[in-house]
């Protein structure tokens, strides 16, 4: 088995979108926790329709918060993907 | 000896630099796994405080959104912390100036990215304490100063593991082994 | 349903005047000019919009059952990530618009929903 000198920058692209596709994986979080918040909403709806408005402005609120927390995810994922400071990096060194 | 000849062979013929970046990155990506924790822990502060907002919409709601909100401020802190990290691997990473051989660089990157991972675990925890919080606070909306203390108390004991998890990246990353 | 619509209005306008801040403060620290505003004020944009389309999901989301209410959410938030990473992607493929200035961008919806915690406490 012979494997000639790896390409440095091959090597650093390849392992950037291994990172990134890892990176990824933070979106599932916000995702299983808004689904949870609307059963939970739909559930206190369904015993008192008439707070409808409250319930949803309360889930809202918190839906905005969790929301932007799978975005930290996305942006390192595309950092790694289409804006590599490693890459940058490497050069400067050659 | 064969199948480490397999395994570790090529990274002998490879620009060490270009080792430690690549496995950099690999870590970052690691670390941000940690985002999952405060996602799933803030849904549930949300969900228990609409379902506080709809038992008792008068007198309960309002006090039970701000102490959800209060709650998921704390359970941020183990996701930004991840971002830190991988920030720090990306744009400033100390690797690069250790002295080591390239192996134990390369596992230091790794291992720095694996051990941010325990962020999932305070996440979790703490939306759970949030959301319970504003449950009771929804309940008895007089005690709320006391369930806030109690809420933060517990958020900070759970907390610890996410800071022992940041202390051992930035060890690895910044002091080697 | 008055008082709701005050209260949205208010999280916009706290995600507008964080806007401001942001590109005030690139302002002084000099951050590439144009491109810095245009990546905030698309993240801005973003922003509102997604938080528009969040309130209609819900709304219609918390008149089903409970476990269709789970997937139904679940699904506009995978349509809501896509579109932020589809944003983010053509913001870091076009060289005038400046990431960081679209990430601070998206934030903004965080900064909205936790200063409700001091408008609120009042």
């Amino acid at each position: 088995m012979e494997i000639n000198a790896i390409d440095g920058k091959a090597l650093i692209l390849a392992c950037s979108a291994i990172g990134a596709g890892l990176a990824m994986i933070s979106g599932i979080g916000p995702g299983i926790g808004q689904g949870y918040a609307a059963g939970k909403g739909a559930e206190g709806v369904g015993r008192q329709p008439e707070a409808q408005s409250d319930i949803v402005r309360t889930m809202l609120l918190g839906a905005a918060v969790a929301e932007t927390t799978g975005i930290y995810g996305l942006i390192v994922a595309i950092i790694l993907l289409f804006a590599n400071p490693l890459i940058s990096t490497y050069m400067g060194l050659m | 000896m064969d199948i480490l000849d397999v395994l570790f062979g090529w990274m002998q013929s490879t620009d060490p630099a270009a080792l430690i970046l690549a496995f950099s990155a690999i870590g970052a990506g690691l670390a941000m796994i940690a985002g999952i924790g405060p996602g799933i822990g803030q849904g549930f502060a949300a969900g228990k405080a609409a379902e506080a907002m709809g038992k008792n919409p008068v007198h309960g709601g309002r006090p039970a959104t701000l102490v959800m909100l209060l709650g998921a401020a704390v359970a941020e802190t183990s996701g930004i912390f991840a971002l830190v990290v991988a920030i720090i691997m990306l744009f400033a990473n100390p690797l690069l100036s250790m002295n080591a051989s390239v192996i134990i660089i390369v596992g230091c990157a790794i291992g720095a990215g694996f051990a941010m991972i325990a962020g999932i675990g305070p996440g979790i925890g703490q939306g759970y304490a949030a959301g319970k919080a504003a449950e009771a606070v929804g309940k008895r909306p007089k005690l709320q100063s006391q369930v806030v203390r109690t809420m933060l108390l517990g958020q900070a004991v759970a907390q610890t593991t996410g800071i022992y998890a940041l202390i051992i990246a930035l060890l690895l990353l910044f002091v080697g082994l | 349903m008055m008082m709701n619509r005050l209260l949205k209005d208010r999280i916009i306008i706290v995600m507008l005047a964080y806007a401001l801040l942001i590109l005030g403060v690139g302002t002084i620290l000099q951050i590439e000019a144009a491109g810095f505003g245009v990546g905030v004020a698309l993240g801005v944009t973003i922003s509102i919009l997604k938080f528009k389309v969040m309130e209609i999901t819900l709304n219609k989301a918390v008149l089903m059952p409970e476990g269709k209410a789970k997937i139904y959410s679940q699904r506009h938030y995978m349509v809501r990530y896509s579109l932020t990473g589809l944003v983010l992607v053509v913001c870091s493929l076009t060289p005038e618009i400046s990431l960081v200035g679209v990430f601070l961008g998206l934030l903004s919806m965080k900064v909205g929903a936790y200063c409700e915690l001091f408008f609120m406490g009042k």
